[in-house]
């Protein structure tokens, strides 16, 4: 009898240990996710917010960043750690969502990005060609709806630790246009007209550098150190070191009978500047930010343009047509070198406002440019001295803003 | 009187001009999206054989509506009539537009996706009306 009632008992424990429901996560073998590339590119898909990661050469999806919708910015911190995802407005919730790049120092190698913090800030702003806006090296946004600079303070930025910062007071809720000099900050104020400049140190208005209706745009020239903030009719020069500190240099006046001219700078090779109006548009003006004493424009005609931008030396200034044809010119004087055909025309107009981004983007690294096509929801990469398309990188959805991160500019 | 009269004819049209311009200026301005090209696209990606009752009431307002161009009428009119394909009067209107039209323009393309239509629409259609809709 005892015998049969321990079998039972042995045959149930058998049978309990065979399907026991405690077992349900096996143990696995850990699999490393570093992986060894020369590019990471972020790229916003505004379908749905959310960022995609690419790695090159090989041209694999790494995976998508869920982020609140309607990014407008998207933006690489200082140190390159971080990707800013800034939202658009047309949602009454302005939010930033900081990202990891996945870069991994001490394997050299990449991990996956995720989001370590995800902030509320009012209207953010102030990252320009794909950086964040720095103060005494810091990251800093810009926030044009309650009129402050919010600077980062923390070098590293996870979920748990404190989030270090320090807050400047600006003149007015405006659409800033910044840059930082030596010492001070200078913030260029759009429907103000006016450009305000800070004391880092003290944060106190050092002086106000006025009258330059419709403020949009700024670029450095990085020899003399001044800055050059572009208004409705002319573009204001302003000095940043030594005796033209903080004071007006001269205004210059855009080619007559064009119009408005500059609301983005593009740098060119050897201290020449591109400039151009947002939104698609039959012309580009030049200026030799070196010749200090007769800064002038110079128009260059081109074909009606949806996106500019250049490569990283300043050798080429890349144009890309409405007919999706990318134009080559030389970064120095302008001189087209070649055409592309990238992908069919865009359709229709395409206006970008303040609600998220729409437009195509172009970024560049060694001879070899990236192009998001929102309107074929895929990427280009171009051999730009082969002329001629590498190949196509689908990604659905409805790509614009691009961050590049190449590898070599990450190692120590 | 008469020069009153003058000086607020003359700052009116400045005021005008000055409007126009402005949009040269505002390189993020809230630029007002085309609620019916963007209305007609929706409705056109999930077409099947024909409108349905809820697509022509929205496409009624559209041609009842004085702000709607001659060609969004056109085009929305087509897509009412659509029974598994477009009516040969409506194709020779949208011809008319597509032959009078930028081929790069959204109407363009409207026209040009409506005149083609045989019982749905093609992937690469679907996409341009997707794109479309996001852009505005």
């Amino acid at each position: 009898m005892k015998k049969i009632n321990l079998y039972r008992i042995f045959l149930i424990a058998s049978l309990l240990v065979c399907f026991n429901l405690a077992y349900g996560h096996g143990a696995v073998q850990r699999a490393s996710e570093l992986k060894d590339n020369d590019i990471r590119l972020f790229v916003a898909d505004n379908m749905d917010g959310s960022v995609v990661t690419i790695d090159f050469p090989s041209g694999e999806i790494i995976n998508r960043v869920s982020t609140p919708k309607s990014i407008m910015i998207l933006a690489s911190s200082r140190n390159k750690q971080y990707i800013y995802a800034m939202r658009g407005r047309d949602t009454d919730q302005d939010v930033v969502s900081i990202i990891t790049t996945g870069y991994d120092s001490e394997e050299n190698r990449f991990r996956q990005p995720h989001v370590v913090r995800t902030i509320a800030t009012d209207t953010p702003g102030g990252a320009r060609d794909d950086k964040m806006a720095t103060v005494g090296g810091y990251d800093a946004i810009l926030t044009e709806g309650n009129a402050e600079i919010l600077v980062l303070q923390s070098e590293v930025i996870d979920g748990l630790s404190e989030l270090k910062t320090r807050r400047y007071k600006l003149a007015a809720p405006d659409h800033y246009h910044y840059l930082e000099g030596e010492s001070y900050l200078y913030i260029g104020h759009l429907f103000n007209g006016f450009i305000q400049v800070l004391d880092r140190s003290s944060g106190e208005e050092v002086t106000r550098i006025g009258k330059c209706p419709m403020l949009h745009g700024m670029t450095r020239d990085e020899e003399s150190g001044r800055l050059f903030f572009s208004c409705a009719r002319e573009v204001v020069v302003v000095g940043t070191s030594g005796e033209e500190k903080a004071k007006e240099i001269s205004r210059i006046p855009y080619p007559a009978n064009t119009g408005r001219g500059c609301a983005a700078f593009l740098k060119g090779k050897e201290g020449a500047q591109w400039c151009y109006t947002e939104g698609i548009i039959p012309r580009l003006y030049r200026l030799d930010a070196r010749k200090k004493d007769t800064y002038l424009f110079e128009t260059l005609p081109v074909e009606p343009s949806i996106r500019q931008n250049v490569t990283h030396d300043g050798k080429y200034l890349m144009i890309l047509s409405k007919q999706g044809v990318l134009h080559l010119h030389d970064g120095l004087d302008g001189t087209l070198i070649r055409k592309i055909k990238i992908s069919e025309p865009f359709l229709g107009d395409w206006f970008e406002d303040v609600g998220k981004a729409i437009l195509p983007d172009i970024a560049s690294h060694n001879g070899t440019a990236y192009i998001t096509l929102t309107h074929e929801g895929r990427i280009a990469e171009v051999d730009l001295e082969e002329g001629k398309v590498n190949r196509y990188i689908d990604l659905g959805g409805f790509p614009t803003r691009i961050v590049l991160l190449a590898k070599e500019s990450l190692m120590q | 009187m008469k020069f009153k009269i003058r000086s607020l004819l003359l700052t009116t049209i400045m005021l005008l001009i000055g409007m126009h311009f402005q949009s040269n200026v505002f390189a993020h301005s809230d630029h007002d999206k085309d609620a019916n090209v963007i209305k007609i696209a929706d409705i056109v990606i999930g077409i099947q054989h024909y409108a349905s009752a809820e697509d022509q009431q929205h496409l009624q307002a559209i041609v009842d509506s004085d702000a709607s161009t001659v060609h969004e009428k056109v085009i929305a009119t087509a897509i009412m009539n659509i029974q598994h394909q477009a009516s040969v009067g409506d194709k020779q209107k949208l011809q008319e537009i597509i032959d009078s039209t930028t081929p790069t323009s959204t109407v363009n393309a409207l026209a040009t996706i409506v005149h083609s239509f045989s019982h749905g629409i093609s992937a690469s259609d679907k996409r341009k009306l997707q794109t479309i809709k996001f852009k505005g």
